[in-house]
């Protein structure tokens, strides 16, 4: 691929870029070639960018059915010589953590740089976990970059990192670092890299039997040790002194960030060890660092990943400073860090009187937006089962925008653990109690987990009924294609796969298709469904309010007929649309700005003084 | 030159494109903007924040107190972000004001807080436009926010029609704030 002369004029500029932006600015710039991921928060916009940018360097990109399945997708073609990447947020990481462990031992081909999102606070996920123990626990080599202009060019290290040794490199952000944005100057763009490597003469390490194993664990533990001391890569490490003191902080990350603030905001004196390797930890530095200075602070957000290890090398060395952490309480273990968390460190450090730190404000909870098809679903579902008598029914739900469906009104979420686990962990209720359980399950989550679990439900004879919630996209992280689509990928032209022919294929005899739109027609269907023993499954389909967003705006909006109005507020309380809303005086009314023109709540079950009507 | 910004309302009114235009504008001085914004969950109807930060900060994160303006696009959402101000700060809030007054002033310990009535100063709903009416307000009030520069943050990031509408909500808001706010050169 020849770049074009405006391509190449991009050299030198400077641009606002996100962080997951610059990552994936990173790769066009470093010849990546090939690139995988299922979207998540906060990882999703690398996708989105390089689905949009990746033909301008030649690089392939898929989004995959899975996180496990992307990366193996993404080995592959690093085994065939090509520079890979895949990005998946923390919990991603988990599903893929099966091929990531074991293809650390057997090596790699073409560079590959596996880009993992940490959401301490947790924004928008289900747990805080810290994804740096993965790095361990592999004995992968790890970065961790603090800011866009870093993400950017860390990327060149990590390829690197990777290819001098032969392994995967773990690419470590967090909320923070993923969605912050600043100028970040732009380098050229590079064409996607291709080295010489052969599969058939790799595959004494390709096979991960017990005879290989044994020799590649062994080999890798010495690249991580060659790797702990090669100066090629001290670059990405710097010692900041600000002033003169033998005091000092070890930081990486977002964190970084923080502690530069602090210091400045405190005017004091500090040294700083900035890691941008953080697996394993450089050996140099850290051992300059902790005899140049008396006390240190080590300031990392979740666990004590890097204290562990520090203090663990002040051991071994036998003197040097002084370390404080989380481990003797200076550090809090829990969320992000702030300013006001790491100035209270350091002044715990320094002997000084800790600030008091005030709690965040609640945030306003999220909703279904308007003209969501889950909203139409959940307000019927949540009826027929009170008219079956069925309100106590356990109802388990998955990750995607319906989990919000655990809030009021609509109260049809008791359990949500983790992608597919609604029908797995439904069914293990259901052969519990001997009682009949729901499961809530979007498209994309059933493609990505839900059709192991559908089939071993079948054959465990649980006594459930299955909703899939098809809203033609994976909504909450950005609306992204799932297999259903037709979807032109790199060219090539793919027809949809038939969710319905997968869910038969499962053993599933009772299926029916719904629209989440049709209330009537979805009220009839799962009443009837709920006399069903075994497995049934409803697919509720209705497509997600923010594609084709601007046609949908251009549709008819509805309002409220005041005269006909009998102020029952069911609409609001139990329908509960953010268009409708009660003026000073009492009055219902509909924002038309917001209305999105599904006409839902004219429907006569949600409003049956037939007083919403479509504004003429 | 320091200064720090927080952008408060709900998901779906621009809450980051605000951002990013406030980040541009800061750019284009060439005074080294960092800003943060959360995507996802909260993506959903509920509260979005961004912040921005300049002149030499590295972590766009802002903690009570430390904000210099405040722009909330919602009134539930200005208020319950006014913490963030600090001692001298300034609010720029969207709010059907009392006998639709296009600015009404309140000073609260020390701090300005500016009720725009958005629908007022667009003489129709002003929903779509709240962030660009805001924005013309902010440039207004905060000297280091050229109007010149917001124009051209709007006409590269949009559409020729939607630019349109965009320059002529900033203007509105921008003409409302030179006519309320005295001179300050």
């Amino acid at each position: 691929m020849i770049l074009s002369e405006e391509q190449k004029g991009e050299k030198g500029k400077k641009v606002l870029m996100l962080g997951n932006e610059a990552i994936a600015r990173g790769l066009l710039e470093n010849g990546n070639a090939f690139s995988a991921t299922y979207p998540g928060t906060p990882s999703s916009e690398v996708g989105n960018m390089l689905e949009r940018e990746g033909k301008k360097n030649g690089t392939y990109f898929q989004y995959s059915i899975n996180e496990k399945v992307a990366y193996e997708i993404a080995y592959g073609a690093s085994l065939s010589g090509l520079r890979s990447s895949v990005f998946m947020k923390h919990v991603g990481l988990n599903v893929a953590s099966d091929p990531f462990v074991t293809s650390v031992y057997t090596g790699i081909g073409g560079g590959m740089i596996v880009m993992v999102a940490d959401d301490p606070s947790m924004f928008s996920s289900q747990n805080e976990q810290d994804s740096r123990r993965y790095a361990d626990l592999a004995h992968a080599p790890m970065i961790e970059p603090s800011t866009p202009q870093e993400c950017k060019d860390f990327v060149r290290y990590a390829f690197e990192v990777s290819e001098k040794y032969s392994v995967p490199v773990l690419y470590r952000t967090s909320t923070r670092v993923s969605h912050m944005r600043a100028s970040v100057e732009l380098g050229e763009i590079r064409n996607a890299v291709r080295v010489h490597n052969d599969v058939k003469e790799m595959r004494g390490n390709t096979t991960s039997l017990p005879s290989n194993a044994r020799r590649l664990k062994s080999e890798l533990l010495h690249k991580m040790s060659s790797l702990g001391v090669d100066q090629d890569f001290s670059s990405l490490n710097r010692i900041e002194k600000y002033g003169n003191t033998r005091t000092g902080i070890i930081t990486s990350g977002s964190s970084y960030n923080q502690v530069v603030d602090a210091v400045f905001s405190m005017g004091i004196d500090m040294n700083v060890l900035k890691l941008g390797l953080t697996n394993p930890i450089p050996q140099e530095i850290t051992e300059k660092f902790l005899k140049e200075n008396d006390q240190i602070l080590v300031v990392e957000e979740l666990d004590p990943y890097l204290e562990t290890k520090i203090r663990a090398y002040r051991d071994i060395l036998g003197n040097g400073a002084v370390i404080h952490g989380k481990l003797d309480r200076h550090m809090p273990w829990l969320y992000e860090m702030n300013p006001h968390t790491v100035r209270n460190g350091i002044r715990m450090m320094l002997g000084q009187e800790v600030e008091k730190i005030s709690t965040p404000k609640p945030a306003s909870r999220p909703d279904f937006c308007p003209g969501c098809p889950h909203r139409s679903s959940f307000y019927t579902i949540k009826r027929a089962l009170k008219l079956a008598g069925k309100s106590n029914m356990v109802l388990a739900s998955d990750i995607g925008c319906y989990s919000l469906s655990y809030y009021e009104p609509y109260s049809t979420a008791d359990i949500m653990l983790d992608m597919g686990a609604s029908i797995s962990v439904g069914s293990g209720i259901s052969i519990a109690t001997g009682e009949k359980v729901a499961a809530f399950i979007g498209d994309s989550t059933f493609y990505h987990s839900g059709i192991t679990a559908l089939t071993n439900a079948v054959r465990s004879g649980a006594n459930m009924l299955v909703f899939i919630l098809d809203n033609s996209t994976t909504a909450m992280t950005g609306q992204e294609p799932t297999p259903e689509n037709d979807a032109v990928v790199n060219g090539m032209e793919f027809k949809g796969i038939s969710l319905e022919n997968i869910i038969r294929a499962c053993g599933v005899e009772n299926l029916t298709i719904a629209n989440s739109f049709n209330q009537k027609e979805l009220m009839k269907t799962v009443m009837s469904s709920l006399k069903n023993d075994g497995v049934s499954v409803i697919v509720s389909k209705g497509e997600c309010a923010l594609i084709d967003r601007k046609e949908k705006a251009a549709r008819e909006k509805y309002m409220v007929v005041t005269e006909k109005c009998s102020v029952c507020r069911n609409c609001i309380d139990n329908f509960h649309c953010p268009a409708i809303q009660q003026d000073s005086e009492g009055h219902i009314f509909i924002d038309p700005v917001q209305c999105d023109g599904c006409g839902m709540c004219s429907d006569i079950y949600v409003c049956p003084f037939k007083a919403i009507e479509v504004v003429q | 030159m320091t200064g720090s910004y927080r952008i408060a309302g709900v998901g779906g009114q621009g809450v980051i494109t605000m951002g990013k235009a406030i980040s541009t504008i800061l750019m284009m001085e060439k005074l080294d903007p960092v800003m943060s914004e959360i995507h996802g969950l909260s993506q959903r109807g509920g509260s979005v924040v961004s912040d921005v930060k300049f002149g030499g900060a590295r972590s766009p994160i802002l903690m009570e107190g430390d904000a210099e303006f405040l722009i909330g696009l919602k009134t539930s959402e200005a208020i319950s972000n006014m913490y963030i101000l600090n001692s001298e700060g300034i609010c720029i809030g969207n709010r059907i004001n009392p006998g639709r007054e296009e600015v009404v002033l309140d000073l609260v310990d020390g701090k300005k807080i500016y009720w725009i009535d958005c629908d007022s100063i667009a003489g129709h709903d002003a929903s779509g436009s709240v962030n660009m009416i805001l924005l013309g307000f902010l440039c207004a009030a905060d000297n280091r926010m050229p109007i010149e520069s917001a124009v051209d943050f709007i006409s590269s990031s949009f559409g020729s029609s939607v630019s349109e509408k965009n320059i002529k909500m900033l203007k509105k808001g921008y003409e409302a704030g030179k006519k309320f706010i005295p001179d300050q050169n």
